[in-house]
């Protein structure tokens, strides 16, 4: 074997090994050490060559021992899930220093395909398109340089790489298409609920007030965009409009412990099945296309004025508490598409129970917020006037995420700072509306969102969840906000601007590649032909146009005008110094053999030098580069 | 190649499946089938894996490690089969000239196009025997190498030729199967001898004082001492085996001898092997002087031997020659029989 070969064959397969790893590392799942440790070794064999690594038998002791150092993890009560990757990446470490032989070279693709796609199953991030498109290359590269490697006589040698990236091309396209049209099926439920995602969205169905800091959490909910390709500004505008500033209403705690919020046992008062949709109303509206983030509860963020959920992935069920929540927590990504109406009210209020005997207790109200209610609304009589009063109170206080409460009492803590979270708020005023004689309780959601100007959606991050209260008025459930408008001026995005072109460009993988199904591949297809009909023209006046000027490139190689172009304005200023610095001068576009010869030079030496210059300046031989030029006059 | 399954220490029925599965030749259209090597085996039996997953969760990153697995599948078969298809036609490759029993080395470049870096098996079979050639092709040419040997005279219409290559990832073994029109001829063994030696005025060894004249091809039986020894060097540092033989001035001028009939009679009493070696030594004859003035009378045809298409015909009824009951034609030159030999 030719050492040059199999060196070349060790670092494309040691490349197409840091892919898997590489892949493998975005997932949730993996335990950053353990990749790190691989993609060090690879790197240092890089570094290093053939030298740095350890025998076969050194290597499958590795792997022996992280076989057993996995189980112990298992024992101590390590996730599986993590157990597993953990194992695959110390075999990868094991392989990366593994001696240069055959079998390794085999047993490196082999693990970096592996780890490729279990990459697949265990990470959603849209990064993973860059190892993925790597490891085509690297794993094309490696295989055809295995293949020519040991025949008789000697070695192959490698295929151009220019040429190899033509078929690159034509790989990623066919591999796109293949994604496009390939049929989807059904049996994906049996096994989707299985593929673990590690994410949770931080939305709670219970609350715990007290002292402990909160954060700004930059983390992406749910992305909402429109179901149908809007084209127009001003529709996008208006778009913007109506689905900003809504509340999404997750799920209602009607019971207080004194220190927080729990759910109640609730009845299921209607239940939906798997593929059926949720109608609420016969109106047709606003229609939203919603990615939910994989996520470790199974309530639905509701919008407000909420009409019709299309195509449920899974069975729904509604609480009586007006909670919509999936039979089974689905731990991954979901598109729902929905119907909004213009107006903000819900037909679900309709549905909702009446309010019982938990939404209208106050047997842990503190005696501090009995007396403020009391104080502040003396004299009024309408329950509504006086939740209005405690409310506009409320507002005027000042929010703060990590406002040091009292762990015991935060409610009295919150009264007498006047300062904290939404979730205080709402409480303070469900409290207050209790003590007026109003059920209420507090629901957890998430308000408003932040619209993305580069991708034409609304983006809703952790940041926006969010608490409020509901109150039993005029025979329904009624929202009331108490959080001060300050609330929403917070942001903990760092970088705004990058930010906004990152999640667009997240949402089209989502869009079309983790969530892409039969029926986006009509829609693509119908989009695609009206793109064809409306830019038809200026495509093929375009390929037309493009055609000439590569014709035109391409006829101007022939003449060799590229290289005179190329070759000569680097290497006359070049030539026309050393002939001035030799007492001899040359104007402009005057050729060389007309030039006296220099001093110092041999007139047969000269005219040889004349004659290869011409060789190469008129395209008869490749144009001389700059130290090429120089060689010939240092000769001279 | 370093590139076998087996290096993974593999069960040995774990193997022998493969083997099965690698015996397995599925046609693809005409003239074309395709069988998997033993990494083809491992690497198909993912891409299933790959694609059951990906249609049994509907995982859509699956889908698209499919699409990109299938896509590294179909560029490797599309690849393997545009090499093939762009390897240089039977006639192209100037297969040499067999003869009987003689064992030829055919070791030949030619330009190919595409920059791919590929071994083929290239094998032929006809009538009189098989042959298996190698083409190593890498910087966009071709190296065409082998031995070809024949069993039997004769004009042979080349039954098929097959090319083979597991490039350009040794996946797959793509084969092309040609149907050629291609004929090939068998000759007689050469037979050296001394045409001076029955003239008395022509020989195979140097003339004091004569300078040669020009050079043509070694034939089997030339004298070793007019091989122009310098050109063979300089022919073996471009990689062609090709022996030149000095040809002197002097030959000329032995004019009597640049016409041959050969009387393709055999009395009742001679063997076959005798027709076989007058056969060989008109063959002799013809490779020394083609090119030059003459003609051979090979039973009743005659060829004109300094013209290149007669000799290609006087060739092919060397190699389809059948013995006759008629003498040769009347004319000049030296005669060839089994019966004698006189001017």
């Amino acid at each position: 074997m030719n050492p040059a070969s199999s060196l070349r064959a060790e670092k494309l397969t040691l490349a197409v090994l840091i892919c898997g790893v590489s892949s493998l590392a975005l997932s949730d799942f993996v335990s950053p050490f353990y990749w790190t440790l691989s993609v060090v070794a690879g790197l240092l064999r890089l570094w290093r060559g053939p030298g740095f690594s350890l025998s076969e038998l050194q290597a499958s002791l590795i792997g022996w021992l992280g076989f057993f150092w996995v189980g112990l993890e298992l024992i101590l009560g390590r996730a599986w899930v993590v157990a597993f990757t953990d194992f695959m990446l110390i075999l990868a470490l094991a392989v990366v220093i593994e001696a240069p032989t055959p079998r390794n070279h085999l047993h490196r693709m082999l693990v970096g395909l592996f780890l490729v796609l279990a990459a697949a199953v265990l990470t959603d991030s849209v990064l993973y398109v860059l190892p993925l498109a790597a490891m085509m290359w690297f794993m094309w590269r490696a295989a055809a340089c295995l293949y020519g490697l040991n025949w008789s006589g000697s070695d192959l040698s490698a295929a151009s790489v220019k040429r190899d990236m033509r078929w690159m091309l034509f790989m990623a396209t066919l591999a796109g298409l293949l994604f496009v049209v390939l049929p989807r099926f059904d049996v994906h439920s049996a096994l989707k609920p299985t593929q673990p995602r590690m994410q949770t969205s931080g939305f709670s169905d219970r609350v715990q007030l007290g002292d402990f800091a909160r954060e700004l959490d930059a983390t992406v909910v749910m992305r909402v965009e429109p179901a149908e390709p809007i084209t127009s500004a001003e529709d996008l505008m208006k778009f913007r409009r109506q689905v900003g500033g809504r509340y999404w209403r997750g799920v209602a705690l009607p019971s207080f412990t004194g220190r927080g919020w729990q759910q109640q046992e609730q009845s299921v008062i209607r239940h939906w099945s798997r593929g059926s949709e949720v109608r609420l109303s016969q109106k047709e509206d606003i229609k939203l296309a919603v990615y939910r983030e994989a996520s470790d509860h199974a309530y639905l963020q509701l919008p407000q004025g909420l009409l019709r959920i299309g195509a449920l992935p899974e069975s729904v069920r509604l609480g009586s508490s007006g909670a919509l929540s999936f039979d089974r927590a689905l731990s991954r990504r979901l598109r729902l598409k929905m119907e909004i109406s213009m107006g903000r009210a819900s037909p679900f209020s309709a549905m909702m129970r009446a309010p019982d005997r938990l939404e209208l207790n106050t047997g842990k109200i503190p005696a501090e917020l009995k007396q403020w209610v009391r104080s502040l609304v003396s004299g009024i009589q309408d329950p509504a006037i006086a939740l209005r009063k405690v409310a506009d109170e409320l507002h005027g206080w000042i929010y703060d995420l990590n406002a040091q409460l009292d762990d015991v009492q935060p409610i009295v803590s919150f009264l007498e700072k006047k300062r904290g979270h939404c979730e205080l708020y709402a409480t303070t005023l469900a409290l207050a509306a209790r003590e007026l004689g109003v059920p209420s309780r507090i629901v957890n959601g998430y308000f408003g969102g932040e619209w993305n100007e580069v991708g034409g959606f609304l983006l809703i991050r952790q940041q926006h969840a969010h608490s409020w209260t509901e109150v039993w008025l005029d025979g329904q459930w009624q929202s009331m906000d108490a959080t001060p408008a300050s609330r929403w001026s917070l942001s903990g995005v760092r970088f705004p601007a990058f930010d906004e072109v990152w999640e667009a460009i997240k949402l089209n993988w989502y869009r079309y590649v983790l969530e892409f199904q039969d029926s986006d591949r009509t829609a693509l297809f119908k989009e695609a032909w009206q793109q064809m009909r409306r830019y038809g023209l200026a495509l093929i006046f375009g390929l037309f146009l493009v055609g000439g000027v590569a014709m035109l490139i391409r006829w101007a190689g022939t003449l060799g005008l590229w290289q005179r172009f190329q070759a000569n304005p680097a290497a006359w200023p070049l030539l026309d110094r050393w002939l001035s610095n030799r007492g001899s001068s040359r104007l402009p576009h005057q050729p060389l053999r007309d030039v006296a010869v220099p001093a110092g030079v041999h007139v047969v030496a000269w005219q040889a030098f004349v004659s290869a210059w011409e060789r190469q300046a008129y395209a008869a031989e490749r144009p001389w580069k700059r130290r090429e030029l120089k060689r010939h006059l240092r000769a001279l | 190649m370093a590139y076998d399954p087996a290096d993974l220490r593999l069960p040995g029925w774990l193997l022998r499946l493969f083997d099965a599965l690698i015996r397995l030749r599925l046609p693809l259209t005409s003239g074309w089938s395709i069988a998997m090597t033993r990494a083809g085996v491992m690497f198909m039996l993912a891409l299933i894996g790959v694609w059951a997953a990906s249609f049994y969760s509907g995982n859509n990153l699956l889908y698209l490690c499919g699409a990109v697995l299938t896509g590294i599948v179909s560029a490797a078969v599309i690849q393997g089969m545009r090499l093939l298809r762009r390897m240089p036609a039977v006639g192209d490759m100037k297969l040499p000239l067999l003869e009987v029993k003689q064992v030829h080395v055919l070791r030949q470049d030619l330009p190919l196009p595409g920059g791919t870096s590929a071994m083929i098996d290239i094998l032929g079979s006809y009538a009189a025997g098989a042959f298996n050639l190698q083409a190593r092709c890498e910087n966009d040419a071709v190296r065409i190498s082998g031995r070809l040997r024949a069993s039997r005279r004769g004009v042979f219409q080349l039954e098929y030729l097959r090319l083979q290559s597991e490039a350009p990832l040794g996946l797959f073994n793509i084969e092309f199967r040609q149907s050629s029109e291609y004929q090939i001829y068998v000759l007689p063994e050469a037979v050296p001898w001394q045409a001076s030696a029955l003239s008395g005025a022509h020989g195979q060894g140097m003339r004091d004082g004569d300078e040669w004249r020009d050079l043509r091809s070694y034939v089997p039986g030339d004298a070793l001492s007019r091989v122009h020894w310098r050109k063979v060097a300089a022919n073996a540092r471009t990689d062609t085996l090709a022996w030149t033989v000095k040809r002197f001035a002097d030959d000329e001028s032995n004019q009597d001898v640049s016409h041959l009939r050969v009387d393709l009679r055999i009395p009742p009493q001679s063997k076959h092997e005798d027709f076989e070696r007058l056969l060989g030594k008109a063959w002799f004859w013809l490779q020394q002087q083609r090119g030059r003035p003459g003609s051979l009378m090979l039973g009743r045809k005659l060829f004109d031997i300094a013209d290149e298409q007669q000799i290609n015909r006087a060739m092919r009824a060397l190699a389809s020659c059948r013995p006759e009951t008629m003498a040769p034609a009347a004319g000049p030159g030296l005669l060839l029989s089994i019966y004698e030999a006189r001017i």
